[in-house]
């Protein structure tokens, strides 16, 4: 039987949107550090062939800033993301480790070597030879992107498990369709983020302004891969489920605002800085490159939060639902409930006028908290707020079909009744009295709805094939 | 549990456990480091002493002012492999204590960040400009935040152990735990911390190698012999305070070797800085009480974990541990981090001879 966690109340914020917040930030970083340790290879290059006299200095400043940056708030980060994802999901979390534990211990080994390589050249780097400095550079470089290479395998299976399905070998989860579109794209941005950090930390420098330019056109050269971006792009969204590019493209509103925000971003960026720097070979100030760099911001958050949704209904794509409920578990929860094996009471000061009530806000707990609040973010008695009773009844009865990105209804139907009354209540601005809905015919209805719904995800043809038909 | 950790469990079982011991032992001494180092900085800065040069400003300061920021980052990294492999052995539990903490536990996170920061600031040449408030404030609030992540971190491993309490904290939203216990094991890691870092830190000094920090190394002494003494204290009390359960595995066959082997360690340790206390310690000398502190670290652990397991029914789990082994990737963990180690061993090598080769330029 499924562990039952104990779910925690953000308030008005949910929780999947604290996990995007923290999730957004330490990819921006992480990023940066793996496109930084590139770029700082190319500099240490150009300062050992003579290229560029100020590319010596450049690479001091430039890694003190990323020492200060990715070794604290990217590591640290990293700790977070972590924390919060037990915090959201812990269901996903420990499917995710449970099935790639040791890929993630070698990512750690990764990540010794990464700032140990990091931290010789920091501290000894004025003392140390133009040779031994470019292989610590290049060793720090790569354990950086080998860090990208073992994360993306783990996180593209959570969108297309591929033949993992099938077969659940470790090779299979993490080679999956989207694994190699995933990680040029990650790592075409993580330079793309390098480098307009780069035209930050020169405008810093305390050189001359052509000095700079020359600094700043070097740094340029490697936007170049963002002319790549629209065709990995494009591969990702081909290796993509079906259902899940049908919500990006068009429909889900939001997913499709959110890839507009990511294009959008990385087409102004791409187009100014192609045309301006590269080709045009312009001089680009601190400022604007500090607004290019809030842009790549911009699309980092738009891609992430597309990445994210694009999930839905899962978390683990045909593992585990965003409520951390199994595709498996459900017929079973629609004999037993989803109360009886929950040994959490409510923690709340609402007063309930009667038991009834207090079983529906359990069951919003344990079916809706993680995506949902009852009347803040994402809100269910704002969505639901036109619906008549017997239509929240067969909507939600049938919920996978009402809506395909959501999970089938996981409960018995008198607990569906109760969230039912709940979110009318709630509605209703919890007044103090309110009647219990008893009546027989009214639960035989909803039993009939579920029945009609069944328990499988709502595109479960889809599913089918992928499956091979035994879901 | 009649057999010694960790031979009475199945092969799954005991490879993550011993897994999990080992790693969590390489945390800890680096973790020791950046707590007790910081509490030393704090301490230099309320008692800065009566000769010319400040506490602050003399070189083992100077030393842990240097090397700290890496060594939480280090510390931090290390964290990773213990925190991956308590969420095979120990999931449920893990997981649950982290959600019933919530933001207590979350609150770790900028507080790391913000101290992180705050050691590079110490590290800079500014800091020492600064006036005496300020740069007593600023020590003084390092080695609390440590403080206060290791007893979150207390916090979470009691809650974890507690499986009945679980409902009533969720409810309630109060950490019912003990407070003696809290404070019994805060003084056995807290105390436990400060020999370890004087070890780490009588290398770096005995690197630089002039007589100048000979009162610095009787202080690394004294310091340690009174860490051990505060540990050694809290934790013949804890085990008189544990359950009968908790004390059997200790005392009985699961855990007893790794008493001795504790005991051990500290024994080594005591005699060894008490040596130090009168003469200059010699390399030799300096190994033999870093062998102490391991086997002490050791044998802790491994208690820490006898009193866990006799809390929690480690046979709910061994399926789960016996379908987490027969995932693969092992083999791919074991190369990788032989490779990556010795690249890292590769590394050290690289820099110190090219630091010899520009001396003798």
């Amino acid at each position: 039987m499924p562990e039952i966690y104990p779910i925690n109340d953000y308030g008005p914020i949910m929780p999947g949107l604290v996990m995007g917040m923290v999730a957004i930030v330490h990819v921006f970083l992480a990023q940066f550090a793996v496109g930084g340790g590139i770029l700082l290879c190319y500099f240490q290059w150009l300062k050992m062939t003579g290229r560029n006299e100020n590319a010596g200095k450049f690479v001091d400043g430039y890694f003190k800033v990323l020492v200060l940056i990715s070794f604290v708030l990217g590591a640290l980060t990293g700790v977070a993301i972590w924390f919060t994802a037990i915090q959201v999901s812990a269901g996903t979390i420990g499917a995710m480790v449970l099935n790639f534990h040791w890929l993630w211990a070698t990512e750690w080994t990764f990540f010794c070597l990464e700032i140990s390589a990091g931290y010789c050249f920091y501290r000894y780097q004025d003392r140390l030879s133009d040779r031994i400095s470019i292989w610590l550079l290049g060793i720090y470089a790569f354990a950086a992107w080998m860090s990208l290479f073992l994360i993306n395998g783990i996180l593209s299976w959570q969108l297309t498990s591929g033949n993992w399905l099938q077969t659940k070998s470790v090779a299979d989860g993490f080679f999956n369709p989207s694994f190699w579109p995933s990680l040029l794209f990650r790592t075409v941005v993580s330079v793309t983020l390098a480098a307009l950090a780069a035209c930050v930390v020169i405008n810093l420098m305390s050189i001359d302004r052509q000095a700079k330019a020359k600094l700043i056109h070097k740094a340029s050269l490697l936007l170049v891969p963002m002319m790549l971006m629209p065709l990995l792009g494009v591969w990702f969204l081909a290796v993509m489920p079906g259902d899940s590019r049908s919500w990006v493209l068009g429909g889900s509103p939001a997913m499709m605002l959110f890839l507009s925000i990511s294009i959008g971003s990385s087409l102004l960026i791409g187009s100014y800085t192609i045309i301006g720097l590269v080709i045009k070979n312009l001089f680009i100030n601190g400022v604007t490159a500090t607004l290019l760099l809030i842009l790549a911001f911009g699309a980092t958050a738009g891609g992430e939060f597309v990445r994210e949704g694009a999930r839905k209904p899962f978390s683990i794509r045909q593992v585990l639902y965003s409520n951390s409920i199994r595709p498996d578990d459900v017929a079973r929860l629609r004999e037993v409930g989803c109360l009886a094996d929950d040994p959490y009471p409510l923690k709340t000061t609402l007063t309930f006028p009667n038991e009834q009530l207090r079983d529906g806000a359990k069951v919003f707990r344990r079916q809706c908290a993680v995506c949902h609040t009852v009347s803040g973010t994402n809100g269910v008695t704002h969505l639901t707020s036109t619906w008549d009773a017997d239509q929240m009844r067969m909507n939600m009865a049938k919920l996978q079909q009402t809506k395909p990105f959501m999970p089938p209804f996981a409960g018995t139907a008198t607990e569906l009744e109760a969230l039912v009354q709940f979110l009318r209540w709630s509605h209703d601005g919890t007044p103090k009295a309110w009647d219990e809905s008893k009546q027989l015919i009214v639960i035989q209805q909803i039993q009939t709805w579920l029945d009609e719904a069944g328990t499988k995800p709502g595109n479960y043809k889809q599913y089918e094939t992928l499956t091979g038909g035994d879901e | 549990m009649d057999s010694v950790f960790p031979f009475g469990f199945p092969t799954p079982t005991a490879f993550y456990l011993v897994l999990y011991v080992l790693t969590f032992v390489l945390h800890q001494a680096l973790m020791h480091y950046v707590l007790a180092g910081s509490g030393y900085l704090a301490w230099c800065n309320l008692v800065p002493g009566a000769g010319d040069t400040p506490r602050t400003f003399q070189p083992l300061a100077a030393i842990l002012r240097d090397w700290m920021p890496f060594a939480l980052s280090a510390a931090i990294t290390a964290g990773v492999a213990p925190l991956l492999f308590v969420q095979i052995v120990y999931p449920t539990a893990f997981y649950t204590a982290n959600l019933l903490l919530w933001w207590r536990w979350m609150v770790v996170i900028p507080i790391l960040i913000v101290a992180f920061y705050l050691l590079y600031l110490v590290k800079s040449r500014r800091y020492s400009t600064w006036s005496f408030p300020v740069r007593t404030l600023i020590a003084v609030f390092i080695a609390a935040s440590f403080l206060f992540v290791g007893f979150c971190w207390t916090a979470n491993h009691l809650i974890s152990m507690h499986q009945s309490t679980w409902p009533e904290i969720y409810e309630s939203g109060n950490i019912a735990i003990s407070s003696i216990e809290v404070t019994l094991r805060v003084c056995i890691w807290a105390g436990g911390a400060v020999p370890t870092m004087c070890i780490m830190a009588a290398w770096q000094l005995s690197a630089q190698d002039n007589g100048e920090t000979r009162v610095e190394e009787r202080r690394l002494g004294r310091a340690a012999l009174g860490g051990l003494s505060v540990a050694t204290v809290a934790g013949v009390v804890y085990l008189f305070q544990l359950d009968e359960l908790s004390r059997g595995l200790i005392l009985g066959s699961f855990g007893s070797i790794y008493l001795g082997i504790a005991v051990v360690g500290v024994i080594l340790q005591v005699v060894l800085w008490s040596m130090v206390l009168r003469n200059r310690p010699t390399r030799p000398q300096l190994a033999i009480v870093t062998v102490g502190t391991l086997l002490s670290l050791i044998g802790m652990s491994v208690l820490r974990e006898a009193i866990r397991i006799s809390h929690l029914d480690l046979n709910l789990l061994l399926e789960d541990h016996k379908m987490a082994w027969e995932i693969g990737g092992f083999s791919l963990f074991l190369i990788m981090a032989l490779v990556n180690f010795a690249i890292i061993g590769l590394c050290v090598v690289m820099v110190r001879r090219g630091l010899k080769s520009k001396t003798a330029e």
